[in-house]
């Protein structure tokens, strides 16, 4: 696997860079790994000469970076990308209703939407495994206990592949299931977000909020 | 060569300069050959200033020929009188292409003379600041005007493919020639070393060398900051100022500078916002609005004020952006620059807490820069203003993103409400479907955590922070299986101390200069009030 791609300074503005580029972007997804200085740079000069965009390599950066959630890469290449090509082509067109649909939380709408374009993601590989990372890490800080039923809707996992997502998690991700009356509950891992945590802020006069009042106050010491 | 009315006498040979105007470049020119500093920046600013008036209130000033014998025709004099000459008729008059192409030719040669032979002359920092601020003024200004092809004639048209061909301001150009200034100067090492700390103490101008290329290549470090927010490319722009640092501000240099220091910042806030990157846009806005708020009389007179005051607007609309999205972004705010914004925009903030799209609307399109069309449009398919293309782009970028969070704020008030509800019943009281309900709960704590600057000499680093006065979680009972959604309370002990400490202080302030000892040669007969 060869060194990442740097891109700084001059790099940044020559148009000779373009083929290596876009080869860098088809090795990131080989080799699923992640370049947003260079994904960038690539959609910056897409964006300068119009005539030498490749529609299919656009899909392919903004898919890899809809996987970076929560990170708000998307959002740094998206800008950049002309309106008229995000709706003249019918593969980007997808992949922006993807993003609106995971930035929003509406994974219903999500999973219909990865139905539409399954031929495309299904030639990124680790899409999935990414996408399902950050919806539970979502429900991770929204949560304290799930139900089951949520947690299959959310990441749209059911019966043994569930089920053997559950037992990995609760072995590694300190997840634990619970069996109320009303059916499975997950407890999730504590953390700040998902636990009552009642605060109360003690004041606390610190010495340099202080300092300035002891000149006026021992004057004539 | 463009004819202009009122200037007929030019071609028949016989032009008649004003005594003053030649007086005036014979005595620029030789400061600058003499490198008297003082002298040529008061030239540059306050006489040039007062012959334009004049001479030249609505017309350009004489071009170069004309003063060339005056100044022993010296190549760089030149040069650096076009520029402002070209900077005066944009300010003045309209430019027509063939203004626009000539000044992009003089700013290529000027930039490659400096770029390429070694110039001895110092030039005042604040024109070499004025430089790349007009360079890229330009830019936007000729991106603007080739947009509106439908109101151009056919020769027009044929005229700017051809420019078009030869790269006029084109973008990677103009990127290319801010890269290659900050790259000779050599000033990314220089303050990537001791953090600015030198540049400060001399003022950039260091002994027995020039400090023409040092100032541009720091300067194009902002200009290329501005392009880069101008195509939307907000990740780049904050890489491209390294190794300025927007939060440690201390060997800042463009604190010197009013327009440098303002043009940094607003683009550095505007980066950030368009991130979501509300905490540290609104450090940005903070920092700057502050700066403006304290040196404001001091720039009363000069020709940058009224765009000073503009930017402060501008800024001021995006602040209150900022805080309507991120309402915890507020306490970091300076108390002037808060009761300026509570003044200005007060009502505005009420609507958008209503989730008032038009006001979101109208605040981004006063607010946010002009955005530039990058590629040129279609000259034979002439139907429409491509200008706002770029702009629209943006817009819609933004207002997905508001939104994305229309629905939250009237949850975040029914959540305040409670300490603990049952999901069914907020449900219903939100008068949607629980899945509905959950799928907005998920959203608003996805909103509310941000990155954060937090240290280093990255702008675009930070870690996750939660940015919202309001905790809440979500909970299933075991035994009964209710999902119940539980807000944190969040006991605030009042703090004295800084409220009681910052008053102290202005206290002894005012104490201070009320017992400041009377002049000795005041009047007998002065009056005390």
């Amino acid at each position: 696997m060869s060194a990442p791609l740097t891109i700084s300074g001059a790099d940044r503005y020559s148009p000779e860079k373009l083929p290596v580029l876009e080869q860098n972007v088809d090795e990131q997804v080989a080799n699923r790994t992640w370049n947003l200085d260079a994904n960038v740079t690539l959609l910056r000069f897409y964006q300068f000469s119009p005539a030498s965009v490749k529609p299919q390599i656009v899909a392919k950066i903004l898919i890899k970076a809809i996987m970076q959630a929560p990170n708000q890469d998307y959002k740094c290449c998206i800008t950049l990308l002309p309106e008229r090509l995000q709706q003249a082509d019918e593969a980007i067109y997808k992949v922006v209703q993807l993003a609106n649909a995971l930035e929003t939380s509406r994974f219903a709408d999500f999973w219909n939407a990865t139905n539409t374009c399954r031929d495309l993601l299904m030639n990124i590989p680790g899409f999935y495994e990414a996408v399902r990372g950050y919806i539970a890490h979502t429900l991770v800080h929204t949560y304290g206990r799930v139900t089951k039923r949520t947690l299959a809707d959310c990441l749209k996992l059911d019966g043994a592949t569930l089920d053997h997502y559950l037992s990995d998690k609760c072995r590694s991700a300190g997840w634990s299931i619970v069996t109320t009356p009303a059916g499975d509950v997950v407890a999730l891992p504590k953390n700040d977000d998902n636990q009552s945590v009642i605060k109360r802020t003690q004041e606390l006069i610190r010495f340099e909020q202080v300092a300035p009042m002891f000149k006026a106050v021992t004057v004539g010491f | 060569m463009a004819y202009r009315s009122g200037y007929e006498d030019r071609h028949d040979g016989f032009y008649q300069i004003p005594h003053l105007v030649n007086q005036w470049a014979y005595y620029f020119y030789h400061h600058i050959r003499e490198r008297n500093i003082d002298e040529i920046q008061s030239m540059y600013e306050v006489s040039f200033l007062k012959l334009s008036d004049r001479y030249y209130k609505a017309a350009p000033w004489p071009e170069v020929q004309h003063i060339q014998e005056v100044v022993d025709q010296d190549h760089v004099f030149c040069l650096l009188y076009k520029e402002m000459y070209f900077r005066h008729l944009y300010a003045r008059c309209q430019p027509t292409l063939r203004d626009r192409c000539d000044s992009w030719d003089n700013y290529c040669d000027l930039f490659g003379l400096l770029l390429t032979s070694n110039v001895n002359m110092q030039l005042p920092n604040i024109w070499l600041w004025d430089m790349v601020d007009e360079f890229l003024y330009q830019f936007q200004s000729f991106c603007q005007y080739r947009g509106k092809v439908q109101s151009m004639p056919p020769e027009e048209i044929e005229n700017l493919k051809k420019c078009e061909a030869k790269k006029v301001w084109n973008t990677i150009e103009v990127l290319n020639i801010l890269q290659a200034l900050v790259d000779k100067s050599g000033i990314v090492a220089e303050v990537e070393g001791d953090g600015g700390a030198r540049l400060c103490e001399q003022n950039g101008y260091y002994p027995h060398s020039s400090n023409v290329l040092r100032m541009l290549g720091y300067f194009s470090l902002v200009g290329l900051m501005r392009v880069h927010c101008l195509v939307g490319d907000y990740y780049t722009a904050l890489k491209a100022i390294y190794p300025l640092n927007l939060h440690e501000r201390r060997y800042l240099f463009t604190q010197r500078i009013a327009g440098a220091h303002i043009t940094l910042f607003y683009y550095g806030g505007f980066s950030y916002l368009m991130q979501r990157r509300y905490l540290d846009a609104v450090r940005c806005f903070n920092a700057v609005l502050l700066f403006i708020y304290e040196n404001k009389s001091q720039y009363r007179n000069s020709p940058q004020f009224d765009q000073m005051l503009k930017k402060n607007e501008q800024m001021y609309q995006l602040l209150a952006i900022c805080v309507a999205l991120c309402p915890v972004a507020a306490k970091s705010l300076d108390e002037n620059v808060l009761m300026q914004l509570r003044e200005r925009h007060s009502d505005n903030m009420t609507a958008m807490n209503r989730s008032d799209i038009d006001v979101y609307d109208t605040l981004f399109r006063e607010g946010c820069p002009k955005f530039v069309t990058s590629t040129p449009p279609a000259y034979d398919q002439a139907t429409t203003n491509t200008n706002q293309l770029a702009f629209r782009a943006q817009l819609n970028a933004f207002l997905l993103e508001v939104r994305a969070q229309q629905t939250l704020p009237q949850l975040k008030q029914y959540l305040l409400l409670y300490s603990s509800i049952n999901l069914a019943r907020l449900a219903a009281l939100m008068d949607c479907d629980e899945g509905a309900l959950r799928q907005q709960l998920l959203c608003l704590k996805n909103k509310q955590r941000q990155l954060k600057w937090d240290g280093g000499k990255d702008m675009t680093a930070g870690t996750w922070t939660v940015a919202s006065d309001l905790e809440f979680h979500i909970d299933v009972d075991p035994e009964t299986g209710l999902e119940m959604v539980l807000v944190s309370d969040t006991q605030q002990v009042a703090t004295y101390a800084p409220f009681l400490a910052h008053h102290i202080a202005r206290f002894e302030q005012i104490i201070a200069d009320l017992t400041v000892p009377r002049v000795a040669a005041a009047p007998p007969t002065a009056v005390r009030a």
